[in-house]
């Protein structure tokens, strides 16, 4: 019975407590809160620490994504590169899980922590490479894929990646 | 298929029992361990054992544990594929031991794999990553560096990144083994070795894009595919039939944001098995291509799409014309026989000359009294006679299939020595180079003669004598076949020598030498030998026995066609899916000019279309449903991929429109439902097979297009409209254009292959009876032609048995190469830069004779028209006889009796070398426009597409 009473008063205490303490609301958008690095906002794409487009059109972010929001398809440059000829995120769909984020393997897709995603027009929610690329290497500054992968490219020749053995001379036959 | 055992059911297999786990299973005692694992559905991993290769122990992944009895704890590792069943043998697959194992040897080949997988055409179907994730294996240990290696250039088809590769060595035991290449092997030593070519070179093989499918990774890769490429997870897939040649091959083509990327093996144990040919994977680049037809011509629409009305307003003024309507080969079972119904029989033309409609016959005649076989049984055929017909050019599956059948003499010497036939390095070993006897009559040389017994270049007059020949001795061995030549007599005794031998021979001929004796010879053969022989007879096309089916005493050829056109009366022609190629240049003006209105139905530009009042654009077999008949008469069902964007339909529906103003109207009610459509053909033709096996399925549960998986639905066409459209209705067939439904395994057609765990073609496995035999689920094959049809036999085609001998003027043959032998195949830029250099080839008495000798090219007159072509001189080849090769032969026939054979001069020939280079520049050019065109055309997908195409509204 005791107890009973105890935990009445208890939680009117503590709800009269919060009507002296710092409110956790802010004017937004006159105030803007803090938003870690990490929370899962707009999506961007990344590029290489030298630059050039980090995407190489894997689809795998496609394929983790729940609501199918994304679409894309792959080409192959001249300097052996591949990228999205086009790479559309239909934000109107896209509920920030950041299955994209995680199932992207060169580090291209990362989510910010922008989330001012309103518009009038549901139209203008869809955002297609050009909207979404940005001009440096996001979270991941120092990775490049192409110095890791095995292909030829403009990055590296064989056996110049990271990590690699010069190519072997089949004609060798010296143990 | 493979291993050339004999097909059984699961029900009439002897089978023992094993203990796997402790699990009681049933296994075949004749098979190894992990073939009986795998057919018991269990998982375990495997790279370089193959159900049509056999077991050679190379890679060591299919470890398991060997126990003494049920109470042991510990036991011994071995390789499943290499282990012998024995009855009530104790295995462990899931225990610490064995799992452990398999672990390492993954991890040990991942030490070099490359980190490439986003950038891999394999990724998502990869058999590696499949098996990765099965053993357990999720990070590497080691750190030291990867090996690497130069890639080769193999050609326009198979792309190379050996860095990839993990020494199964499948792709040398498929190249070389199985499908008899020669310029594929394996190169270097220890762990530095490297699978590829001596030096950078187009591939050689017909089946050289199997290479993709067999590789467990992405060491070989399908360029076209590549070059435009979506996941398989993306694909829309549909289960279809190859219309490359009359084999009918069952393929899978999957399409993405409205355009086909490519073409993949599909399943079927009698038909093809694992393999496919290369005309068959790349050649569908006219489906993409600029040429084909999107826009009516002749007809004002009201709406959108053609109208049944906007039709019949626009046809009107030729409603009182007399039309003759003109079918094809190529052109499904259901566009021929509406065409039938159309007009009436006795305005139909298959479109076929005298000689081809009779050839059709006999074949016919040959199907339904005697016993023409599929490729399951050709690879058991202990003798082969091939008459004439260069199979590995016009339907390459058979020539891999007969390749497999000469391995039966030295599979014998296996089984006499009780190797097991998976036992493959030891049964290979064992039959050395015995090889069953294989009998080459023909004109030039073919890619089968490597394994040839003894070859005959002759005519084709002579091929039909030969033939008769060896009907006679076999009959009485004292009979007279003076009339031959030394040579040719001797290859006649030897082959009736052999075939007396034989259990189970086989005669394989075909139509491309257009010689109507061949086949005579063949059916007096079958007739006075009834049983003995089994037969693979090659048509030319896709539907040619289906066509055939059609044909009856009314039906007119393409001469008499001609005829009635320059008649008094004023005639038209409604031709359907036909580039008239069976004609001759003359032939293709007089019947075209002298047509008073001509409506084409068709899906690609050709001379009919540059004639054509009216054309009618249709869909091509990647967009729409229908039946095609193949060379044993099996009736096989393919379907849409895509449904074709507005106003192209399927031909069947445009001829339906058709009937209310031209036609005789019995086609008009037949509803709008391909279903009915089929149903009320069958009442009108009696013929039409009875197709309700393959409608069977759309009652129970619709099977998916798309894999579960499939991504990008709510963004790809959102940057049209952000309002997503509804899914495309099919009420035609069992299958939805969307996600929905079945999952694949549910039909018995399967649109893709796939199952949990294994992604790749290899998950094939679990919907067998067994691995390597028939499906569960059987796809429904319906004969066409019904033996016991009493008024099917009334076919006038009297066997002429006295061939008359050939006379000593030269003879000229239209040379077949895979890639250029039928208008559809050679718009594909592929084939354009593959297909052989137009070529002369002959005798060197021969090229003396015409003073070829000494030149490099000839220049070549038929009918006033002058071509230059290169000068082949070959001992190797009939006499009296020429073998040419020109680039215009797949557009049309040429009347080589006139032909004028000389010398090129030097002028000639640089213009002919000039020409060369601009056309493969030109060719490069347009693929690659091509392409540009197709990655624009991806981003504007039509909605009305994706909206539901007509039914809609």
């Amino acid at each position: 019975m005791v107890k009973l009473f105890y935990s009445q008063f208890r939680t009117i205490w503590l709800v009269l407590k919060h009507t002296f303490s710092k409110a956790d609301t802010v004017q937004y958008p006159e105030q803007k809160p803090y938003l870690a690095p990490r929370y899962r906002g707009r999506i961007v794409l990344t590029r290489d620490p030298d630059g050039s487009e980090r995407c190489v059109a894997c689809n795998l972010c496609a394929v983790a994504c729940p609501v199918d929001c994304i679409s894309l398809q792959q080409t192959i440059d001249d300097d052996g590169r591949k990228r999205a000829e086009f790479f559309r995120i239909n934000f109107s769909r896209c509920i920030l899980c950041g299955f994209c984020e995680e199932a992207c393997p060169t580090y291209a897709i990362q989510l910010t922590p922008d989330v001012e995603l309103a518009e009038y027009d549901r139209k203008n929610l869809v955002y297609e490479k050009e909207n979404l690329l940005i001009n440096g290497p996001g979270k991941y500054p120092d990775y490049n894929f192409y110095k890791q992968s095995g292909v030829q490219t403009d990055v590296k020749n064989k056996g110049q990646g990271e990590h690699e053995q010069q190519p072997v001379n089949v004609k060798d036959l010296m143990p | 298929m493979g291993l050339n055992m004999s097909k059984v059911t699961i029900d009439e297999r002897n089978t023992i029992n094993i203990y796997v786990d402790g699990v009681k299973l049933q296994v075949d005692p004749e098979d190894n361990l992990l073939a009986g694992v795998l057919s018991n559905k269990l998982n375990l991993p495997y790279f370089c054992w193959h159900p049509s290769m056999g077991s050679i122990g190379a890679c060591r992944q299919c470890a398991v544990t060997i126990f003494d009895d049920e109470s042991q704890t510990r036991g011994r590792i071995a390789m499943a594929c290499m282990t012998p069943v024995t009855d009530g043998m104790y295995i462990g697959l899931g225990d610490e031991y064995s799992t452990v194992f398999r672990e390492q040897v993954i991890s040990a080949m991942m030490t070099n794999h490359p980190h490439d997988c986003p950038v891999c055409a394999e990724g998502g179907e990869c058999h590696l990553q499949d098996m990765t994730v099965m053993t357990g294996h999720s990070v590497r240990d080691y750190k030291g560096d990867k090996r690497t290696f130069e890639n080769q250039d193999l050609g326009p088809y198979i792309g190379h990144e050996m860095n990839r590769c993990i020494t199964c060595y499948r792709c040398v035991r498929y190249y070389k083994d199985y499908a008899g290449g020669t310029d594929f092997g394996v190169f270097g030593s220890r762990n530095k070795v490297c699978f590829g070519r001596q030096q950078d070179g187009v591939l050689e093989s017909e089946f050289s894009g199997n290479l993709v499918e067999v590789c467990p990774t992405g060491v070989f890769t399908d360029k076209p595919f590549s070059a435009h490429y979506a996941r398989k997870w993306d694909l829309q897939s549909a289960p279809s039939i190859c219309q490359g040649c009359s084999v009918g091959c069952n393929i899978s083509i999957g399409e993405r944001y409205g355009s086909v990327r490519r073409i993949v093996n599909r399943y079927n144990d009698s038909i093809n098995g694992y393999f496919l040919c290369d005309r068959g994977r790349f050649g569908f680049g006219y489906i993409n291509s600029d040429d084909r037809l999107t826009a009516c011509k002749g007809i004002k629409f009201s709406g959108e799409s053609p109208s049944v009305k906007d039709i019949h307003i626009s046809l009107a003024k030729y409603k009182a014309e007399k039309f003759i309507a003109i079918g094809s080969s190529r052109a499904s079972l259901e566009t021929n026989t509406a065409l039938k119904q159309l007009l009436g029989a006795d305005n139909f033309c298959a479109g076929l000359t005298q000689t081809q409609m009779l050839m059709l016959q006999l074949h016919q005649k040959l199907i339904k009294q005697h016993h023409c076989v599929d490729i399951d049984a050709i690879e058991q055929a202990d003798f082969v006679l091939i008459l004439g017909e260069d199979v590995t050019q016009t339907a390459p599956r058979i020539a891999l299939a007969l390749r497999q059948s000469v391995r039966n003499a030295g599979l014998a010497i296996a089984d006499r020595l009780r190797i097991p036939r998976w036992q493959d390095e030891a049964v290979r070993t064992a039959a050395g180079k015995t090889l069953s006897p294989l009998f080459i009559a023909q004109v030039s040389q073919s890619k089968l003669d490597d394994v040839a017994q003894e070859i005959n270049y002759s005519n084709a007059d002579d091929i039909a004598l030969i033939t008769q020949a060896i009907n006679a001795k076999l009959t009485a061995p004292d009979a007279d076949i003076n009339y031959l030549e030394p040579q040719q007599k001797h290859f006649v005794a030897s082959a009736t020598k052999a075939l007396q031998q034989a259990q189970n021979p086989l005669i394989v001929s075909g139509h491309s030498l257009a010689n109507v004796q061949i086949l005579q010879q063949c059916l007096a053969l079958a007739e006075n030998h009834q049983g003995k022989f089994g037969f693979a007879i090659m048509p030319s096309s896709v539907n040619s026995l289906g066509l055939a089916s059609l044909i009856d005493q009314q039906t007119l050829s393409l001469e008499q066609v001609i005829t009635q056109l320059q008649g008094e009366q004023e005639t038209s022609l409604i031709i359907a899916e036909n580039e008239l190629s069976n004609l001759t240049n003359e032939g293709q003006q007089q019947l075209l000019s002298s047509a008073a209105t001509i409506i084409a139905l068709e899906h690609s530009q050709s001379v009919v279309c540059a004639h054509a009042d009216v054309i009618l654009p249709v869909a091509c077999f990647a967009e729409s449903q229908g039946l095609v008949v193949n060379y044993t008469g099996s009736v096989q069902c393919f379907y849409s991929a895509l449904n074709a964007k507005l106003p192209i339909l399927p031909s069947w529906r445009y001829i339906q429109m058709l009937d209310g103003i031209l036609g005789q109207g019995k086609l008009a009610d037949c509803g709008d439902n391909l279903n009915d459509f089929r149903t009320s053909l069958s009442q009108l033709e009696s013929h039409f097979p009875d197709t309700f096996k393959f409608l069977a399925e759309q009652f129970l549960l619709k099977t998916a297009r798309q894999t579960h998986r499939s991504s990008g639905r709510t963004a790809m066409t959102a940057n049209q409209s952000v309002h997503e459209a509804k899914t495309t209705l099919d009420d035609n067939s069992p299958f939805n254009f969307s996600m929905e439904g079945g999952r694949a395994n549910n039909s018995s057609a399967m649109p893709f292959t796939w199952a949990p765990g294994w992604n790749s073609n290899q998950s094939i496995s679990k919907y067998q009876e067994f691995v390597g035999g028939k499906l569960s689920k059987s796809p429904a094959i319906v004969q066409i032609f019904d033996p016991n049809n009493e008024q099917d036999l009334s076919i006038q085609a009297a066997i002429n048995s006295e061939v008359k001998s050939s006379d000593d003027e030269l003879k000229v043959y239209p040379a077949k190469h895979i890639f250029a032998n039928d208008y559809l195949g050679i718009k594909t830029s592929e084939f354009k830069l593959t297909k052989p250099i137009p070529f002369i080839e002959l005798t060197p008495n021969d090229a003396d004779k015409y003073k070829l000798v000494q030149s490099s090219h000839a220049c070549i007159v038929i009918a006033g028209e002058e071509f230059t072509v290169q000068v082949k001189i070959n001992a190797a080849h009939a006499k009296y006889c020429a073998t040419l090769f020109l680039n215009e032969q797949v557009l049309r026939q040429f009347d080589y009796s006139s032909i004028i054979i000389k010398p090129a001069i030097s002028e000639k020939i640089h213009a002919f070398d000039k020409q060369l280079h601009e056309q493969i520049e030109q060719i490069n050019q347009a693929k690659q426009q091509q392409l540009r065109r197709l990655k624009q055309q991806d981003q504007f997908i039509p909605i009305r597409l994706m909206a539901g195409g007509l039914d809609d509204g």
